[in-house]
């Protein structure tokens, strides 16, 4: 089974006071599910924790302060993102090429992202980064001849397109709650 | 000109010969030579802003943090995870 995991889930899944986290945690302890994610996921995490870390907002234990409290603020912000996407079981999917795209005669190279949610943008009633994440979902079976079998997330706005986006992509969003009933972990 | 001398397998190759089906390129030596350039066009240098950083002792903290029993963090805010990562997303 391979699932695709949105932000929400892997902030949830280290945020201890998250409503999610313990379901979370318990689902990306299971390891016979390739977990798989897309670039954008990071730069979310990142972009989150440092909007966390500039209202004050986020604790980190007095191991984790030691560790960190000596780099600037964004190395700090790198640090632990990538500890937190390093400590998964998770692949992060590579860049998969470039597209071609021409405007008024002017041909522009344009990762395949950005043209997969350009196109998907014009059915799919969601925001921009909603957009993204899909087409990274997708770009899943390029590299391993499979498609997603869910896309987890506890966001409201995607969960409520889920229908219109499983009929046009085939690709099933999920909630944790749903997906935990499945699996019945 | 030089002429450069290339190896590669059966797989790669077929997908090549695919892409070439598909009409994308015109033949397996205009194909190599633009996945070429294309990816030499991705190869960035680093911007003035980032080498300033010691990236080596950063990443020596990373794996020490990896390594850690437990990690995790508690955010005070009262919003859950996926409301704070919807509000992102409505500021896009």
């Amino acid at each position: 089974m391979i699932i695709y995991l949105d932000t929400n889930i892997i902030l949830s899944h280290f945020d201890k006071t998250d409503h999610f986290h313990l379901q979370n945690k318990n689902l990306l302890d299971q390891n016979d599910i390739i977990y798989v994610t897309g670039f954008i996921t990071i730069v979310e995490f990142a972009s989150i924790l440092a909007r966390l870390l500039k209202d004050n907002q986020i604790q980190f234990s007095n191991e984790l302060n030691k560790l960190i409290h000596k780099l600037p603020e964004h190395d700090q912000i790198k640090t632990i993102t990538e500890t937190c996407f390093g400590r998964l079981n998770l692949s992060i999917l590579p860049a998969s090429g470039l597209e071609k795209i021409i405007i008024n005669k002017k041909e522009y190279l344009v990762e395949n992202s950005f043209t997969l949610a350009y196109e998907l943008g014009s059915y799919l009633n969601l925001r921009t980064l909603d957009l993204i994440q899909i087409a990274s979902a997708m770009k899943v079976k390029h590299f391993t001849n499979f498609n997603v079998d869910y896309f987890l997330t506890n966001d409201k706005n995607i969960l409520n397109n889920a229908q219109i986006i499983r009929k046009n992509i085939k690709i099933i969003p999920i909630s944790s709650i749903e997906l935990i009933s499945i699996l019945k972990i | 000109m030089p002429t450069i001398p290339l190896r590669i397998d059966d797989v790669d190759l077929k997908k090549i010969d695919n892409l070439i089906k598909k009409g994308r390129y015109k033949n397996r030596s205009q194909a190599i030579k633009k996945l070429l350039l294309d990816k030499l066009q991705q190869e960035t240098l680093p911007f003035e802003w980032q080498e300033d950083s010691d990236e080596e002792s950063r990443i020596k903290i990373v794996n020490k943090l990896i390594s850690m029993e437990n990690f995790s963090f508690s955010s005070n805010s009262t919003k859950s995870s996926e409301d704070l990562i919807g509000e992102e997303r409505e500021r896009y």
